[in-house]
């Protein structure tokens, strides 16, 4: 299946429809955008472009790499679109807090390839640590924003963004939500570019060099461009007015709109829609106009108020008297993300009118929570054992992000905070001075790679006791295995260099670095205790992904270990479910039953059981 | 064609987003408007797992809203009543025989419902059918077919304005080539499972 739809993607004709994920029509927007230069790091809801991408590249004639970060992926791709090239980064919106810097500088210097930043935000956290609105970044840095509202105007705006970017010499900004990036909708395919390989650098001092002298000057270019690019909102083919019927109008971004239209529907109303897909700079001249007859208009946006700030100060500055509803008057929540029902109660309101909603009382049967767990046979359920074994639940476990994350919920319970990427190495480094409990520091390998290694080297020159456990399951797991530079291979699956975690270790100075593998209980306690006599020690928990290996067992057709529960011996106690979490442990009765078809083999169920129930199948 | 809005849940590698895909393309292939929504992220394997499809002459919002569903699939008995927000009383709910009790619930000895109780709390819908999709599947030999065994039998049930033949083409769209056949043949048990029911 897979291999028809990227296909599509990478060939398909002008003309043709195709169903896409909002992601996947991103991807083919940069292969009929000619885009030759593609750089990410893995973060959902974006990761389906890259996803897309590495299968692909190599057809269409497009560079695309997994890069270390963000900050990197933002800067290998700025550097594609400084040589005349279009180039691509896309990012989940923290991402983009790592790529900041690099961010907010393209804009001051701008670019003569054009470039697009795809910026995926995540109303209510599906898959984040928080709910950014990366609109204000755009703000920050003065960039040009494209909002589609579903996975075709996603394709027709990352097309469209480079020929703007490429006349206005800006990197522009594609802000998409989770209901577009992971929503499936109709596409048409268009007509795809010629992609060149080789662009050419032009040097030019006063641009590229910011330092101060010549930054001061583009400063004020960077004003210039704004206000250009504030003419081409106003008259973008992204920006339209949907006549209607009444004094109360909507101004709508995004997915919003599409809440806007299906609430309208049930409503049975059709009021005037201003719907906004260049929203910044913000057309000004357009939002008068649309408003200028109104009594009041209804803002809807995703997340924060940011749309509708603008519509205040534009109505202000045009000293027009029109009442403005959303989230600062309450109209709409401004926490998580939006639907049909809340958008239409807003509309309701906003009209006097009543939005019902079918009363069910509640049923006497309820759901027992179903937290995500770690795979069976997942190595990280092996370390957490180890730890807690070993160092207990004493010290401060200062955690990351990853599939391993999942350590932190019962029953291991081993991490007292998840930050950011990097934060496992970077918070402990604080812990170690701040506090009086041990302190160990989890982090997987990707993410060590990502933003790990330069807080080591701070807990070294600083002097920061700690113990660094790298979690490494050979692969970034959470978002799709895409691999990185542990793991001897690029994004398009050629042949890599393979960067050793222990050497970097080694190198940053750690007192001790040690490798064992999670599966290897015995081997591993003793690891851990050994390297507790040391400062400022790195082990190293290698083994790869269960999914992976049981994947890889399968193509060579083996079959593997499984375990089963003699009856007989069983107690009941659950012992082997509270202590590892697996799901492939079924508690039938008053006994558990291991589950043929999940069980991976791992053994730690035996392991941990009092009555030595758990046997292998032979 | 007023919209027509499905929710499809169960457990992380049931396959609930082949479903929902499924559902989603043989909409398409019937020239319709479709918009599927779905949640990424997290190991989903062993975790709740929800999506939404919804098809017509014209649909814009790609979440269904809840008590809206004219259709609620579920894959795990545990996950229907999870999902019953999306259950008013126009909904009708088609659900796979099965209990997978969270291996958290377990170690609390939390009480699971039993499947009448779950069948219970749905006493408002239009319709609650169960159908043995786990056992048919394994019977067959592909466990993780009993998606295909409901999506089957909710068509047997004339729950699904859409074609056979645009079901059928669908599967073999979405599905890995290697499994199309089979996956056709559950999805014709399924059907027959609902005529010999009615």
């Amino acid at each position: 299946m897979g291999l028809k739809l990227n296909d599509l993607i990478a060939s398909g004709e002008p003309g043709r429809k195709v169903l896409l994920l909002g992601n996947e029509a991103i991807a083919r927007g940069a292969v009929e955008a000619g885009v030759s230069v593609a750089a990410s790091y893995p973060g959902t809801p974006s990761s389906e472009i890259g996803l897309t991408l590495a299968q692909i590249a190599e057809q269409v004639g497009m560079y695309f790499e997994w890069s270390v970060n963000e900050k990197v992926a933002f800067e290998t791709a700025a550097a594609a679109a400084m040589s005349g090239l279009r180039a691509l980064a896309f990012m989940k919106h923290v991402g983009l807090n790592v790529a900041a810097d690099a961010f907010v500088s393209l804009a001051y210097t701008g670019c003569p390839g054009g470039f697009l930043l795809v910026t995926a935000d995540d109303p209510s956290c599906h898959s984040s640590q928080n709910e950014q609105d990366n609109r204000y970044y755009a703000k920050l840095a003065l960039t040009p924003v494209l909002e589609p509202s579903t996975p075709h105007e996603a394709k027709e705006m990352t097309v469209r963004a480079y020929d703007l970017s490429e006349k206005h010499e800006m990197p522009f900004i594609l802000r998409t939500t989770t209901r577009v990036s992971h929503t499936r909708g109709i596409v048409e395919l268009g007509e795809a570019r010629d992609r060149p390989k080789i662009g050419e650098y032009k040097k030019d001092w006063r641009r590229y060099v910011l330092i101060p002298a010549n930054a001061r000057v583009r400063r004020a270019v960077l004003l210039e461009k704004e206000r250009d690019l504030r003419e081409e909102a106003e008259k973008s083919e992204f920006n339209a007015v949907e006549e209607g019927e009444g004094e109360i109008g909507v101004i709508t971004s995004g997915v919003s709109y599409c809440y806007v239209k299906e609430a309208a529907r049930e409503l049975g109303v059709s009021p005037p829609i201003l719907k906004l897909g260049f929203t910044s700079p913000t057309p000004y001249s357009l939002i008068e106009s649309f408003s200028k007859d109104l009594r009041a208009v209804l803002v809807v946006e995703e997340l924060e108020p940011v749309l509708e700030t603008e519509v205040r100060c534009t109505l202000q500055k045009s000293r027009l008297r029109v009442e403005v509803l959303g989230k600062m008057t309450e109209h709409i929540p401004r926490a998580y993300e939006l639907n049909t029902g809340i958008v239409g109660a807003a509309l309701a309101k906003s009209l006097g009118l009543e939005w019902t909603v079918e009363e069910i009382p509640e049923g006497k049967a309820k759901a027992p929570p179903r937290p995500p767990v770690l795979c069976p046979g997942c190595p990280h359920r092996g370390t957490a054992y180890i730890l807690k074994q070993v160092v207990g639940d004493e010290a401060v476990y200062s955690g990351d992000i990853g599939c391993y994350s999942l350590v932190a919920i019962p029953p291991y319970n081993l991490m007292d905070n998840i930050h950011c990427m990097g934060a496992s190495i970077g918070l402990a480094n604080g812990f170690s001075k701040a506090q009086g409990r041990p302190v160990v520091a989890l982090i997987g390998d990707s993410t060590f790679f990502h933003a790990g290694i330069p807080a080591l080297i701070n807990a070294v020159y600083n002097r920061h006791p700690m113990l660094v456990v790298v979690m490494d399951n050979r692969i970034t797991a959470m978002t799709g295995f895409q691999p990185h530079p542990g793991t001897g291979m690029t994004a398009t699956g050629a042949k890599a260099r393979e960067v050793s975690i222990e050497d970097i270790a080694k190198a940053c100075g750690a007192d001790y670095v040690a490798t064992f593998d999670p599966y290897d209980i015995d081997k591993g306690i003793a690891e851990v205790k050994k390297a507790l006599s040391h400062e400022i020690p790195v082990l190293v928990a290698r083994r790869p992904c269960a999914i992976l290996e049981w994947r890889e067992k399968r193509r060579r057709g083996e079959k593997p270990k499984v375990y089963h529960v003699d009856e007989d011996k069983c107690v009941g106690c659950l012992k082997c479910i509270r202590d590892t979490g697996c799901p492939a442990l079924i508690a039938i009765g008053e006994k558990v039953q291991i589950e043929k078809e999940l069980c991976a083999g791992c053994g730690l169920c035996a392991r941990v059981c009092p009555t030595k129930a758990v046997e292998v199948v032979d | 064609m007023k919209p027509c809005s499905v929710v499809v849940c169960g457990v992380g590698g049931q396959g609930v987003l082949l479903l929902a895909r499924t559902l989603a393309e043989a909409a398409f292939i019937e020239g319709l408007d479709v918009v599927q929504s779905e949640i990424h992220g997290l190991a989903q394997r062993g975790g709740a797992v929800v999506a939404h499809v919804r098809f017509g002459s014209r649909v814009h919002s790609p979440l269904v809203d809840p008590y809206k569903a004219d259709l609620l699939l579920s894959l795990e008995a545990l996950e229907a009543l999870r999902n019953r927000v999306y259950a008013g009383r126009k909904t009708s709910v088609v659900c796979n025989m099965l209990i997978l009790p969270p291996p958290s619930a377990a170690a609390m000895r939390m009480k699971i419902p039993k499947l009448d109780e779950i069948k219970e709390a749905f006493a408002h819908a239009k319709l609650f059918e169960y159908v043995e999709a786990q056992r048919i599947a394994g019977e067959k030999g592909l466990p993780q077919g009993a998606n295909m065994v409901v999506l089957g039998f909710s068509f047997g049930l004339g729950l699904l304005p859409l074609s056979e033949k645009g079901l059928l083409e669908a599967i073999k769209t979405v599905v890995p080539d290697r499994y199309i056949e089979k996956n056709i043949e559950l999805f014709n048990v399924g059907r027959k499972v609902a005529e010999s029911r009615k």
